[in-house]
C-alpha cells in the first residue's frame, strides 16, 4: 500500500513509501546469487527452453522447497508429462518430498480440457483451484500444450494476461514452464507479459552436455547478467553463477605468517615459505616432480595439524597415494586421521564451475587450509570442451575465493614447452599466482638435471638461487646452488670457468654453503642446515673445511657460536 | 505381470468391505478411487490405469468377463448373475482394487500411494466400524 504525504504533489512524491517486493530462497543452490537474492514474490515467471533442459525439474524443485500446508503449491500438469510418470519420475530427487503429496503440493491435472481445446474450461479451474486453495506458488507445465489448445494469438494472449492479472491478485508467484525457442521472445505476447524469464539450455558439444541457465528478465531486482552453468544430479538443479561472491582479502599483518612448502631449502628460499592466504603455482614439465612438491605441502601441513586437499585429476587416488608411499612423503597416515582429503575430479563433462564448487565445498566441510590442484592441466583436459576457455576466469575466481578465507593454495601446471619458453596452456597463465615456482630439466655432464628457482613472490623477498634438486624416497631434496654453470634456463648451460679459480680446494657442496653463509652474512650451524638442506655430520665436515681454508671464520655470541665469512 | 501382495489385498478389502458396510454397491469403489485420484492423475489416466487393472483381474476371475470402465470410474456391464451373487461380487471388485492399487505402487511407489490412499482408507475403516456398532 502506498503512503502519500500531504501538501504539493513534490511533497507526495517525496513521501511516497515504495512498495516491498520480497525475495523468496528459490530452494536452488546457487540460483538465489544470480537472482540478486531470490524470487521476486508474487513475479508471473516463465521458465523456457527445449526438451530435456531441466525446466520441470527447476520448478518442482522451488514448489518442494517452498510448500507448506500454510502457503500451498497447486502444480497444474497439462499435456506435458503424463503426471503419473512425473511423479513416478520425480521422487528418485532428494527434494521430492512424498509427505508434501496432496496437502502442501497439489497437483492438478487439465489433460482433459487441453485435449478439448476448451481454454475457458482451462482457465476456470485454474481459477476455481487457486481460490480454494489460496497458494503461494503456482506452476502450469506445460504451458506450451495451454498455448496449442487457443484459436489465435488474441486468445492466448487474454488468457495470460486474466492468468497473469489473477494470480498476482490471490499473491501467488507462479511459474509457466513451456519449451520455447529463442526467436519467439519477440513474437509471442508471453513474453512481454511476463515479470521474470528464465531461459535453461541443453547443448551437446563435442562429446560433452552443457546445461546452462539465463535469467534474460526479472522486473524489480538486479539479476547476475550471462551465461550460469548449472548441474542437475539426484539432488536436482545446483546453479554455478558467473560471478563468485567478492571476497577482500584480509589486511596483512606485518609479519606475515608463512605455509612451509614442507622443503627446508625451499622454505629458505621464500623467506619462510608460502606467506599464508597466497597462491603458489609450481610450473615445470612432465616427470619434474610438481605432484611431489605438491605432496610435501600438503604434508608439511599436515604435521601441524593444519587439515589439506588434494585434487586430482590425471590419475585415481589410489595410484596417486600408491606414488605418495614410493616417493615420499607418505600420506595415507594423514587421510586416515582425516586431516588430508583427495578429491578425484575426473570426468570429461565436468564444468569448471562444478569442479572448483566441489574444491570449495570440500574446504568448507573439512576445514582444510590448504589446498593443492594437481594440475591445472589435468584439470582443463577433465573439462567439457566447451568449457575450457572459461577456465582462467574460474580459476581465477575460485582461487580468489579460497585464498580470501585464508587457505594456502598450491597449483601445479605443465610447461608447454620445456627449454627456451616460460609458456603455459594457453587458457591458464601465471597471473593466478603470488608465488611462481619455475622447475626445469637442464644437462649437466651428460645426464639430465633438475633446477628450480623461485621466480617471483608477490609479497616477500625470495632468493634468486638457481638451485639443483633430486628426488630420492623421502621425496625432494633441494640442495645446491648452482654455480658451476651459467644459462641454465637455456637447458644447455656452459661451465664458469673462472669459479674454480675464486674458490679454490673447494667441493661444490662447501661452495654452496660459503655462498649461503654469504648472503645471511652469519648465521648458526642450524640455520644453515635449514637453509641448505646439508645433513649435520656433512655440514660438520663442510664447515670444518671452510675454516681450515680461511674462508670463513667464527664467532661466539650469547654462548651461540656463529659463522661468518673470512674478510 | 504384477501380483498383488498381502497388504495391497487387505486394503481392497478394507475399501470394499466399507461399501458394502454402507449400503453401497460394491462397484462404486473405484468412484471412490476416481474422486480421490482424478485431479492427481487426470481422468485418462486414471482410466488406464483402471483399464489395465480390469485386464488383470480378468484371468483370474472370469465373472468380470463383459465389464469395462465407464466414466468418473465407474464399472459397467456387470451381468446379472453376478450382480446377485454379493460375494462373487465383492471377491471380483477386491481383486480389480488390488490390481489398481498395486499397479500404483509399481508406477507411483509404496510411500506416495499409501499417501495417497490414506484419507480414503481412514473413511473406509470408519464406515465399517460404525456399521459393526449399528449392527450390535
Amino acid at each position: 500500500m502506498t503512503a502519500r504525504g500531504k501538501g504539493t504533489s513534490g511533497d507526495a512524491v517525496k513521501n511516497t513509501v515504495k512498495s516491498t517486493i520480497r525475495l523468496l530462497p528459490s530452494g536452488v543452490p546457487g540460483l538465489d546469487a544470480v537472482l540478486g537474492g531470490g524470487l521476486p514474490e508474487y513475479a508471473f515467471n516463465l521458465i523456457a527452453g527445449g526438451p530435456g533442459a531441466g525446466k520441470t525439474t527447476l520448478a518442482q524443485q522451488i514448489v518442494f522447497s517452498r510448500a507448506t500446508v500454510e502457503s500451498p503449491a497447486l502444480y497444474f500438469t497439462v499435456l506435458g508429462e503424463p503426471p503419473i510418470k512425473l511423479l513416478r519420475h520425480s521422487q528418485h530427487y532428494s527434494f521430492f518430498d512424498a509427505a508434501k503429496v496432496g496437502n502442501a503440493v497439489r497437483f492438478v491435472n487439465l489433460s482433459n480440457q487441453a485435449m478439448d481445446g476448451d481454454l475457458g474450461s482451462i482457465l476456470k479451474t485454474m481459477l476455481t483451484e487457486v481460490e480454494a486453495t489460496r497458494p503461494g506458488i503456482v506452476v502450469v507445465d506445460s504451458f506450451r500444450t495451454v498455448a496449442h489448445a487457443s484459436s489465435s494469438d488474441g486468445q492466448l494472449q487474454e488468457l495470460v494476461q486474466r492468468l497473469a492479472l489473477h494470480l498476482t491478485g490471490w499473491q501467488a508467484t507462479t511459474f509457466l514452464v513451456g519449451e520455447y525457442e529463442a526467436d519467439e521472445v519477440r513474437s509471442n505476447p508471453l513474453f512481454t507479459i511476463a515479470d521474470g524469464i528464465f531461459w535453461l539450455t541443453q547443448n551437446v558439444e563435442r562429446n560433452a552436455s552443457v546445461r546452462r541457465l539465463q535469467v534474460t528478465k526479472m522486473r524489480a531486482t538486479r539479476t547476475m547478467p550471462g551465461l550460469h552453468t548449472f548441474a542437475m544430479s539426484t539432488d536436482g538443479i545446483r546453479v554455478f553463477p558467473r560471478i563468485l561472491p567478492r571476497i577482500e582479502r584480509p589486511s596483512r599483518a606485518e609479519k606475515v605468517e608463512r605455509a612451509s612448502t614442507g622443503v627446508a631449502v625451499l622454505d629458505g628460499m621464500m623467506d619462510g615459505g608460502i606467506p599464508a592466504g597466497e597462491t603458489a603455482l609450481f610450473v615445470g614439465p612432465s616427470g619434474s616432480g610438481k605432484s611431489l612438491f605438491a605432496r610435501h605441502f600438503i604434508a608439511a601441513g599436515a604435521e601441524l595439524g593444519e587439515r589439506g586437499i588434494i585434487a586430482v585429476f590425471e590419475e585415481h587416488p589410489g595410484d596417486y597415494l600408491a606414488r605418495a608411499e614410493a616417493f615420499g612423503p607418505k600420506l595415507a597416515g594423514f587421510i586416515e586421521r582425516g586431516l588430508v582429503e583427495t578429491l578425484y575430479l575426473r570426468s570429461l563433462e565436468l564444468t569448471v564451475d562444478e569442479t572448483l564448487a566441489a574444491i570449495r565445498d570440500a574446504v568448507a566441510r573439512t576445514g582444510a587450509k590448504r589446498v593443492a590442484i594437481d594440475s591445472l592441466s589435468g584439470f582443463e583436459l577433465a573439462l567439457a570442451p566447451s568449457y575450457r576457455d572459461d577456465i582462467r576466469e574460474s580459476i581465477s575466481r575460485t582461487v580468489t575465493a579460497l585464498t580470501g578465507l585464508g587457505v594456502t593454495v598450491l597449483l601445479t601446471v605443465d610447461l608447454v614447452q620445456s627449454f627456451s619458453e616460460l609458456s603455459l596452456s594457453p587458457h591458464i597463465t601465471e597471473f593466478l599466482a603470488d608465488v611462481l615456482v619455475l622447475q626445469r630439466y637442464v644437462e649437466l655432464e651428460g645426464k639430465l638435471e633438475k633446477v628450480l628457482a623461485v621466480v617471483k613472490m608477490r609479497s616477500s623477498r625470495h632468493a634468486t638461487d638457481i638451485r639443483r634438486y633430486a628426488i630420492d624416497t623421502s621425496g625432494a631434496v633441494v640442495a645446491d646452488v648452482e654455480q658451476q654453470h651459467r644459462a641454465l634456463l637455456t637447458g644447455v648451460p656452459v661451465i664458469r670457468a673462472e669459479r674454480a679459480d675464486h674458490l679454490a680446494g673447494l667441493t661444490r657442496e662447501e661452495e654452496s654453503l660459503l655462498h649461503t653463509l654469504r648472503e645471511l652474512g652469519e648465521a648458526t650451524a642450524r640455520e644453515l642446515s635449514s637453509r641448505t638442506g646439508m645433513k649435520s655430520a656433512a655440514l660438520t665436515r663442510a664447515l670444518e673445511r671452510l675454516l681450515q681454508l680461511t674462508y670463513a671464520r667464527t664467532l661466539r655470541r650469547k654462548g651461540t657460536v656463529l659463522y661468518r665469512v673470512a674478510p | 505381470m504384477i501380483e498383488p501382495r498381502s497388504s495391497v489385498l487387505s486394503l481392497a478389502q478394507v475399501l470394499v468391505a466399507a461399501r458394502l458396510a454402507g449400503g453401497a454397491s460394491v462397484w462404486t469403489v473405484t468412484m471412490q478411487l476416481h474422486e480421490t485420484l482424478a485431479k492427481l492423475v487426470g481422468a485418462s489416466g486414471f482410466d488406464v490405469l483402471l483399464v489395465r487393472s480390469l485386464t488383470l483381474a480378468k484371468q483370474s476371475h472370469p465373472v468380470l468377463a463383459g465389464v469395462g470402465v465407464g466414466p468418473g470410474g465407474a464399472l459397467t456391464g456387470q451381468s446379472d448373475d453376478l450382480t446377485r451373487d454379493r460375494h462373487a461380487s465383492a471377491q471380483a471388485a477386491v481383486a480389480v482394487v488390488a490390481y489398481f492399487i498395486e499397479l500404483l505402487v509399481v508406477l507411483i511407489g509404496e510411500d506416495l500411494t499409501m499417501r495417497l490412499l490414506h484419507d480414503l482408507e481412514h473413511a473406509s475403516i470408519g464406515t465399517a466400524a460404525s456399521a459393526k456398532e449399528e449392527e450390535q
